[in-house]
């Protein structure tokens, strides 16, 4: 009787099972219907526009039901509580000019990867996603997440690839464009963000360009006056790279690194150079005279904090024209500098695109939007800023300055993001302490950076799953010690950790790296 | 049911087992639910397993990623440091699950004798409130005490001995300081099967033994100790199955995250989750979690076959 009692749970159990299985393999299918859905809608809608494929009107269909693009903005649960006012204007504009409206979806940026991969295995709603932040274009490109852009970027997105034009070659993976950046003017270079009332105040001359015998000497002047010169923390990146020019593969280094990127493409292990076993002499150098705080390790303040408390001096950072502006205090003011000249890479562009989901209903609908906000200033600082009036308001006797200040949106309850960028920056409202000469600053500065010789290209890490995860995990604990100078000998520190390094396998992956940069270069 | 009940009507012997089944139906409808939530929770993400051995890809799905051999475990090898991350994983459990015994055993008895109702309840919860705390919380309190600046233990030696020891930067402490964090906190939880166990023996042994003139270390020795045998033993086979996981919490945020530290206090968990952070590559997580479990598994059924060698009766199958 006990038997058949078990039979019977078993069979119950085996046929929920089955049925759970059926779940399981009808998803699939079902998942990949939508994205054969739209390729024939985008296939119906192609041959109604070759006859007048300039004009934008007749590319757009006006007589069918608005669609409704699905895109997201990524923060950090900010509450964004202005949303619906935000989407109204926006779909003000939207369904004048493409017959569509728009559902902002806000997104944690740390569930960037999952959530938008799960909801595309999970065949969701998802039309114009980001990659770059923490879930790089390559990445969905090889999650099968990105629908590439080119065809529909001939057709219905010439604005978009225009204002993108000058850096196209960054959003193509093996020559084909998956997303479009939200930086086209990426130049980017390392540097220093200080004090600049202390500085005034001591006679410490911060400028351009400075020597580490330069910035030894300004730490010293600050050792005398009691404060720390800057912090590192329990870090495991490649801080050298903030006071350099490198043109970085993998997030420390951990493919490689092009020392000198505008005149060389050789690829190599920057925890084997000179420089690096210089830098970290210089660490322990700072660290030994008391230039760095003692209990930097495990003190678990942050940088900025320490930076706007007036507890340390300056502090390492990526320089770019409007880098100053993160950097800003009310209690003195703030000067940068940078350490190399401005370098216009791969990694700056990908660092935050927008591309269209593989399983998008209406792919034509997303370009259309895509394009508009390149195009259109209105949409453009909609989806930057909010609501005029409402989450931010423009400073009076400027041109395009505008601040949160003084709105509902000055604790950012409104609407904001602080890692979205959406359209072309020199068409947008310029978020103030930045001023009016912002966007010449700009341009200036990405006319006069030169070019990586690897630009265009990012490294296809695919085939060292293993070598990666060794790699970081001897980055994570070899690297803080160094980067603290907190190490009795450096010469034994960075030899161990160039060992462990190899032993992980760097060598084959920079190797592999310079391979599939050489291939590309030969293009 | 009804229509089945019907149709077994006939037959004598089915019908006995009709009345039978109906006589345990709401048992079995009692225990639904749980056995539900097995099923669901324990069972049916087996079928997950196979992520282990596959190049996952979340366009494709679990069922059509291609298959890689057991390239995703290469990784938890490839560390120079791997066989150091085995031995703290392995050594840490081993010497935990026989400490833990004998301080939970040891805190059951003596929470057992303490006759006051109210202060018993008192000591049990204050044993045990560590245990309900988040690890972080408790990585500040290890902070407060050990920090080169202003910890309570730092600046208390430094006052006796004028030396300040960096506690954060020296391994040599922390295997110490890690089981002496794991037992505080895990005492409380570790101990309430053993009291429960303890609540369940007849007080008339003791009776008999006080009347014989027995002292009460020997009532410990040769009565309660034997009886709490077979809880004992079933701990130890179940902790067997945990043996090549750690607790991450501990391991990772109480040593706050120093490098220096690593060699004491690297496990396989803080290893792949340092490895793969950046990475979010399912496969290998899922590559680890399968060898933490065969090994848990193998450990498991051996330490069952031990004590069943030992005493038949105590083994849990």
């Amino acid at each position: 009787m006990k038997k058949k009692l078990i039979s019977m749970v078993l069979v119950g159990a085996m046929s929920t099972m089955m049925l759970a299985g059926c779940g399981g393999k009808t998803e699939a299918p079902a998942a990949s219907a939508p994205a054969a859905g739209a390729e024939t809608a985008a296939e119906e809608a192609a041959p109604a526009e070759e006859g007048a494929p300039a004009a934008e009107a007749s590319v757009i269909n006006f007589d069918e039901d608005p669609y409704e693009i699905a895109i997201t903005l990524i923060g950090l649960n900010e509450s964004n509580n202005d949303l619906d006012k935000v989407e109204e204007e926006l779909n003000k504009i939207t369904l004048e000019k493409i017959n569509a409206t728009v559902d902002i979806q806000p997104l944690f940026i740390g569930d960037m990867g999952t959530t938008t991969t799960m909801g595309i295995a999970g065949g969701e709603k998802m039309d114009i996603v980001t990659v770059g932040l923490v879930y790089s274009m390559s990445n969905a490109v090889s999650d099968g997440v990105l629908l590439p852009l080119d065809d529909l970027l001939a057709e219905r997105g010439q604005a978009a690839a225009a204002v993108t034009a000058d850096v196209a070659e960054a959003q193509k993976i093996n020559g084909v464009t998956y997303a479009l950046t939200g930086y086209p003017y990426s130049a980017m270079t390392g540097g220093f963000a200080y004090n600049k009332t202390l500085a005034e105040e001591w006679g410490i001359d911060m400028h351009d360009y400075m020597t580490w015998d330069e910035l030894t000497e300004a730490a010293k002047i600050c050792k005398e006056h009691g404060i720390y010169f800057t912090k590192y923390g329990n870090s495991s990146q490649l801080n050298l790279k903030f006071e350099s020019g490198f043109d970085v593969f993998g997030a420390s280094g951990d493919y490689g690194v092009i020392l000198d990127p505008a005149n060389s493409s050789t690829i190599e292990n920057v925890y084997a150079s000179d420089i690096f076993e210089k830098f970290c002499e210089r660490q322990k150098d700072w660290f030994d005279n008391g230039y760095l705080p003692a209990d930097q390790m495990t003190d678990s303040t942050s940088v900025q904090q320490l930076f706007a408390n007036q507890q340390v001096f300056c502090t390492s950072t990526a320089y770019t024209p409007d880098q100053i502006a993160v950097w800003l205090s009310p209690d003195f003011e703030t000067g940068i500098i940078k350490m190399a000249d401005g370098i216009t890479m791969t990694g700056g562009v990908v660092e935050m695109m927008l591309g269209i989901a593989a399983t998008s209903e209406r792919p034509d609908k997303c370009m259309d939007l895509l394009n508009l906000i390149y195009s259109d200033r209105d949409v453009a600082n909609l989806l930057n800023y909010g609501v005029e009036g409402l989450d931010y308001a423009r400073v009076e006797g400027t041109e395009n300055v505008i601040t949160y200040e003084g709105t509902p949106n000055a604790d950012h309850s409104g609407y904001y993001t602080s890692f979205s960028h959406f359209g072309d920056p020199t068409m947008r409202y310029v978020l103030a302490p930045l001023t009016d000469s912002y966007i010449d600053d700009l341009k200036a500065f990405n006319e006069e950076a030169k070019r990586s010789k690897a630009f265009g290209y990012s490294f296809n890490a695919e085939m060292y799953p293993t070598e990666a995860a060794a790699i970081s995990a001897v980055l994570q604990e070899k690297l803080p010690m160094l980067n603290a100078g907190q190490i009795s000998d450096v010469k034994a520190g960075v030899d161990d950790l160039v060992a462990s390094l190899e032993q992980a396998g760097i060598n084959d992956v920079i190797a592999g790296n310079q391979e599939q940069l050489d291939a590309y270069l030969a293009q | 049911m009804a229509s089945e009940k019907k149709n077994t009507s006939p037959t004598g012997n089915k019908k006995s087992f009709g009345a039978a089944f109906l006589h345990w139906l709401p048992f079995y409808l009692m225990g639904a639910p749980g056995l539900i939530y097995i099923f669901i929770n324990n069972y049916m993400p087996l079928a997950g397993l196979q992520i282990a051995f596959k190049n996952f890809n979340y366009a494709k799905g679990m069922w059509d990623s291609p298959w890689i051999g057991f390239k995703n475990f290469e990784f938890l090898f490839k560390s120079k440091d791997a066989f150091i991350i085995i031995r703290n994983t392995l050594l840490y459990n081993i010497a935990w699950i026989f400490i833990g015994m004998v301080i939970g055993v040891g805190a059951a008895i003596l929470l057992n004798e303490v006759n006051n109702k109210i202060a018993k309840k008192f000591y049990q919860t204050a044993i045990l409130l560590p245990y309900l705390m988040s690890m972080v919380v408790i990585a500040y309190l290890v902070y407060a005490y050990l920090s080169p600046s202003s910890g309570l233990i730092t600046k208390g030696l430094e006052h006796l001995t004028g030396n300040t020891i960096q506690f954060y930067q020296q391994p040599k402490f922390w295997p110490f300081i890690l089981t002496f964090v794991h037992e505080w906190r895990g005492i409380g939880f570790g101990m309430i099967l053993y009291l429960s166990s303890l609540l369940g023996i007849d007080p008339g042994y003791y009776e008999a033994a006080s009347l014989d003139g027995a002292t009460k270390w020997q009532q410990i020795r040769l009565i309660t100790i034997p009886l709490l045998k077979p809880t004992i033993l079933m701990l130890l086979i179940l902790n067997m199955g945990q043996i090549f996981r750690s607790d991450f919490g501990l391991f990772y945020q109480v040593p706050m995250m120093q490098s220096p530290l690593f060699p004491v206090t690297q496990t396989i968990d803080t290893y792949v989750y340092r490895a793969l952070m950046q990475l979010n590559n399912v496969g290998m997580s899922a590559a680890a979690s399968f060898i933490q479990s065969v090994v848990g598994f193998i450990f498991i059924v051996t330490a069952n076959k031990i004590v069943s060698k030992l005493d038949e009766n105590s083994s849990l199958f």
